[in-house]
């Protein structure tokens, strides 16, 4: 269709019938997706959020008070809940920083292997993902026993059985950070790993031809051309951590002296020991909006490929 | 053959109303009506399926269908409150705790039971009330009025190797002077006392033993907090000095951790609740079966137990509140709970004539003793609010055997922030 308007050709395009019959059909085929990602995500969270305007145990809804941004304001004055928060943030950080170089690492030299004995050895780090969080901190509070454990004897091997473990405040976050590394790297590996191989093999190849060590190719061709892998890695091992539960409560329970309760814990904690669900679901809020801030721009990156 | 046809609707009418009859109502031959359902209320696990068991004893006997809800612990609370408070009527019987009794008691939930336990008609001729131990009976009390038949306890005891012990020249300890000595002395051999010192509950159950044997408290008279009074200061100070000594590790232990190291002869002595003694008892799974000594927890003043209780209350919109008395009067008799504590050594009942009794005492050794610790049970805070004070307790505690953070300090710490709540 063509009209004119002060001399100018203006041409509208209008989709042809064809093409408003797929879009038709598009919608008709995704609207149960969409109804049943509303209903398990978007309702229980509207739900979440409203609930947190409110002081209100478990089973006594009938009894709950509005009390607007009370629970929010509580969240921000209690020495508790930013001790939570902080374990949270420095328990991501570490762990995210460690699994990214660990695995990413172990997959370059994995790559060099010859390609059999590279498929064995990933099949065997491979191994600690297929273990359950729960299972993995039952396993590793044992380890971590100063009278029982595999750590404390090898540690005494080298003269370090002081070594604080779980047990004490300077070092049970630190030590719930490594049995993290070791549960996720593997995951880091095999995503990794193929990403490695869509690089293609004549990059490494004028690298090499161009005089460029190890450390330069890694820098320069490799982590350059892993990026989109690296994001999503980001942000699925770094929203993984930021939520951690199983793992700490297994381990320490957010103990000693709190000095390893992270927001996940703190929540479930005024929940179900000190009946305050209105706060709790302030506090889910608030993991929320740490997620949606720290993560979120990792997202939208992840997402930007096309429009590049 | 109108004749005919009316003797044989006669006949037919006759034999429908027959057949309802009987469909309606079966006799036993007790003559009991076996007409009634009832639904009990409690935690699953294996317990409940002891249970199961002389619950069907008692449907055989009365002819009374029992349906039997057991579920998740993490569950249980939830849905009797949900059902309680919408006086559905579906549970006749709820096996309850003493930390939610008060709660359940303000809300009207629940039956006052005082003139039920004193008609034979629904308790049985032997069922002998005074037998009950009076802490027991005092926790499911309020306002002079009986919400709960007290049915299971479960209490920390000092458990110990007695020939290690006596080995090393030590009686059982009692006091704190004592066990301090016991303690540090098997320190500096290399082991030392297994303690369930990790953040949690464990660790302030322990916490209100001791205070209750040194003869103070949480609150004063009034029932004001007073956490910085010198006795319950000097309390946590103890347990301090007690962590010292702890086994390495202690300090992330819960119950089971002590009891492993107790099972398997890795401590010689150790603080654990009885919830677990089978397993200290059992010759195939235990190292130390056989050569065990209980004593109560170590005391300043007086001997002293923890009443971790468990009762059976009748919830007021139940449609059939005596026959529920009744299965519940059954259930604590003397017959079906040492029937249970010969099925589940590890069940102790609120029964004092059963502490003594040398068939259970055969399997269950600590019995003696946890009478002993009872004869002053207590039990931990059980106000509205008392969940954030007994948190508050577990991390305070926690920090004091970590890091070894001062007690007075810690105390006033928690009493400043959460004495206005009490």
């Amino acid at each position: 269709m063509t009209h004119s308007s002060a001399g100018k050709a203006i041409t509208k395009r209008v989709a042809p019938n064809y093409a408003r019959k797929d879009l038709r059909l598009a919608v008709f085929l995704i609207l149960p997706a969409a109804l049943a990602i509303f209903i398990i995500m978007i309702v229980p969270l509207g739900y979440a959020l409203v609930a947190s305007t409110f002081d209100y145990s478990l089973g006594q809804e009938d009894t709950a008070v509005f009390v607007f941004l009370d629970n929010y304001i509580r969240f921000f004055s209690d020495p508790v809940a930013l001790q939570s928060l902080f374990n949270t943030v420095l328990f991501t950080v570490l762990s995210l920083t460690l699994c990214i170089g660990i695995g990413v690492g172990m997959s370059v030299a994995l790559k060099s292997l010859s390609p059999r004995t590279g498929n064995v050895m990933r099949a065997i780090f491979a191994m600690p993902l297929l273990i359950s969080p729960i299972i993995v901190s039952l396993i590793w509070r044992y380890m971590y026993d100063p009278t029982y454990g595999l750590i404390y004897y090898v540690l005494g091997l080298f003269g370090l059985e002081d070594f604080g473990g779980l047990t004490e405040t300077a070092t049970a976050l630190y030590s719930i950070v490594i049995v993290d590394v070791w549960h996720a790297v593997p995951f880091i590996i095999l995503v990794a790993s193929a990403g490695l191989t869509m690089i293609p093999e004549e990059l490494y190849e004028a690298a090499r031809i161009d005089g460029a060590g190890a450390l330069r190719t890694l820098f320069s061709v490799t982590i350059p051309l892993l990026t989109k892998t690296l994001v999503v890695l980001i942000l699925i091992r770094g929203t993984d951590a930021f939520r951690v539960f199983d793992l700490i409560y297994g381990l320490t329970g957010g103990g000693p002296a709190n000095s390893t309760t992270s927001l996940s814990i703190y929540a479930f904690k005024q929940a179900y020991e000190n009946n305050q669900m209105g706060y709790a679901m302030a506090v889910a809020i608030v993991t929320l909006i740490g997620l949606v801030v720290l993560f979120g721009p990792f997202m939208r990156n992840s997402a930007r490929g096309k429009e590049d | 053959m109108r004749r005919s046809r009316g003797s044989v609707a006669i006949g037919l009418v006759a034999l429908m109303a027959l057949t309802g009859l009987t469909a309606c109502s079966t006799t036993t031959d007790e003559g009991t009506e076996s007409d009634v359902t009832l639904t009990v209320s409690r935690w699953a696990g294996p317990q409940a399926e002891a249970q199961q068991q002389l619950l069907d004893e008692y449907s055989a006997d009365t002819g009374v269908t029992i349906r039997f809800d057991a579920i998740d612990y993490g569950q249980l609370k939830q849905k009797q409150t949900l059902n309680m408070s919408t006086e559905t009527g579906e549970y006749d019987l709820a096996y309850v705790p003493e930390a939610w009794v008060g709660e359940y008691t303000d809300a009207g939930y629940l039956t006052d039971l005082s003139e039920y336990v004193t008609d034979e008609s629904l308790t049985g001729a032997d069922w002998d009330f005074a037998d009950f131990n009076q802490s027991g009976i005092d926790v499911y009390t309020r306002d002079d009025s009986l919400y709960a038949l007290p049915y299971f306890v479960q209490t920390p005891l000092v458990v110990f190797d007695e020939a290690i012990l006596k080995e090393a020249g030590f009686d059982a300890p009692q006091s704190w002077d004592e066990i301090l000595e016991v303690a540090k002395h098997f320190k500096e051999e290399g082991t030392g006392i297994a303690l369930p010192f990790r953040q949690g509950s464990a660790i302030v159950n322990v916490l209100a033993v001791l205070l209750a044997g040194n003869n103070t408290d949480f609150f004063d008279a009034d029932g004001a907090l007073d956490l910085t009074d010198p006795d319950v200061v000097e309390t946590v100070a103890f347990i301090e000095e007690l962590s010292q000594y702890g086994i390495d590790g202690s300090n992330g232990w819960h119950w089971d951790e002590v009891t492993k190291a107790l099972q398997f002869g890795q401590a010689p002595i150790g603080i654990t609740t009885s919830g677990l003694f089978t397993a200290l008892e059992n010759a195939d799974e235990s190292n130390v079966a056989g050569q065990l000594g209980y004593a109560p927890l170590p005391y300043a003043k007086t001997a002293a137990g923890l009443l971790q209780a468990w009762g059976w209350a009748v919830p007021a919109d139940s449609k059939n509140p005596e026959e529920a008395f009744k299965l519940g009067a059954w259930l604590t008799s003397k017959a079906a709970q040492k029937e249970m504590g010969t099925v589940d050594p590890s069940f102790i009942s609120f029964r004092e004539s059963l502490y003594t009794d040398p068939d259970l005492t055969a399997n269950a050794p600590w019995l003696p003793t946890v009478q002993a610790a009872l004869a002053k049970g207590v039990t931990v805070p059980l106000q509205a609010n008392a969940p954030e004070l007994l948190d508050a307790l577990s991390v305070g505690l926690s920090g004091v055997v970590a890091n070894g953070d001062d007690p007075k300090a810690i105390l006033t710490g928690i009493q400043d922030a959460l004495a206005s709540q009490f």
